[in-house]
């Protein structure tokens, strides 16, 4: 019996450590797909009007902060959840 | 080995957090026994942590750059006012005069200078080597008091200038249908323009403080690298090279966020204060 609550124990842990990484890399792929496309806007902006670079620079660095701030709330929540799990993880495999 | 790493990752983010003891060349400045004292003096304790200690070099940073440079006309800029003063030009006509106009804009210029020096100045020290390394603004309870501030600034700015109801009542965007529908819709707007109003500023807290203590996890993680590879030179040679790249990212996301805090304030401070036509 106490096997199988140990056994839980740790898959619930693993799940909850799952959980956090698979949320950061989900994030990590929202923060390129987002970032990528002001880019490539941005440099076909200067492409066609180059005397414009210096606004689209500005406009370049405060949307890619917004759009990182975005995936950043994600990963705050996945550190979150990963400390959650952690001490679990800690005691089961320093004791276990 | 496997248990030793994960003490280890365990323990990587204990460093970002506020603590009582601070490393300082020579011993350690023990924080809680000087918060003890001061609470047998007065009464409470002033809860001083390393965060705290920052805080104060930063104020102290700030002032130490400007102080010697403020009051004085000079016709043509030299030194440090050359290189301080195009920063507060550039903050002053691009992020605040665009925002809320000049009249506005000389009121409320001090505390946009105010905090983006002061914001700044937090998260280059948490870059620097040891006695100092602690990033004030990698605590959610600082970011949070600092986007405190940009609301109450926005509210009590707005209510001054247009009436407490003015203010509150000026949130609803103009042009409502008539009659009890509209007025059904006005109330659901109004609700919803107030759970926008915090939710900006809760967006400008956790922004801030989650580029911060990302930026320092990821260091964390990679000297808890270096640690894990004794001996081999080479890779450690290629770990520390690595180490360097995100610490110079770091630097350029510590502007970058400072920049973003200053500017999303003066939009947010911009609409409060901005007049109906």
């Amino acid at each position: 019996m106490d096997f199988l609550m140990q056994m839980s124990a740790e898959w619930g842990i693993g799940l909850g450590v799952l959980g956090a990484s698979v949320g950061a890399a989900i994030a990590a792929i929202a923060a390129g797909l987002g970032i990528s496309r002001i880019a490539s806007a941005a440099v076909e902006s200067v492409a066609r009007q180059p005397e414009a670079a210096g606004d689209i620079r500005g406009i370049t660095i405060i949307t890619a902060a917004f759009i990182e701030g975005v995936c950043l709330f994600a990963v705050v929540i996945a550190l979150l959840a990963g400390f959650i799990a952690l001490p679990g993880m800690v005691t089961t495999a320093v004791g276990g | 080995m496997g248990e030793a790493s994960i003490l280890a990752a365990s323990s990587i983010l204990d460093h970002l957090e506020p603590r009582y003891a601070w490393h300082v060349p020579g011993g350690e400045v023990h924080l809680d026994s000087i918060n003890e004292l001061v609470k047998g003096i007065v009464g409470f304790s002033p809860d001083i942590t390393t965060h705290i200690v920052m805080m104060i070099f930063a104020a102290l940073t700030v002032c130490l750059f400007f102080l010697p440079i403020a009051r004085r006309y000079v016709e043509v800029p030299f030194g440090l006012r050359n290189f301080l003063e195009p920063v507060l030009l550039f903050i002053r006509d691009e992020m605040v005069y665009p925002n809320m106009g000049e009249k506005d804009g000389r009121t409320y210029l001090p505390y946009f200078w105010s905090i983006f020096f002061f914001i700044l100045t937090c998260n280059l020290i948490g870059l620097l080597p040891s006695p100092f390394g602690i990033t004030a603004t990698g605590n959610f309870n600082v970011t949070g008091a600092l986007a405190v501030m940009t609301l109450m600034v926005g509210v009590v700015g707005g209510s001054v200038k247009k009436g407490a109801a003015g203010y509150w009542l000026g949130l609803i965007p103009p042009g409502m249908p008539p009659g009890p529908g509209g007025a059904l819709l006005k109330v659901f707007i109004f609700f919803l323009e107030v759970i926008g109003l915090f939710a900006r500023h809760v967006a400008l807290m956790i922004r801030l403080f989650a580029n911060m203590t990302a930026g320092h996890a990821i260091l964390a993680v990679l000297a808890m690298w270096l640690t894990l590879t004794p001996g081999m030179l080479p890779i450690r040679l290629f770990q520390a090279m690595g180490s360097v790249a995100m610490i110079s990212f770091e630097i350029f996301i510590a502007l970058v966020q400072a920049y973003i805090f200053t500017i999303l304030s003066a939009i947010y401070i911009g609409l409060s204060l901005a007049e109906e036509h």
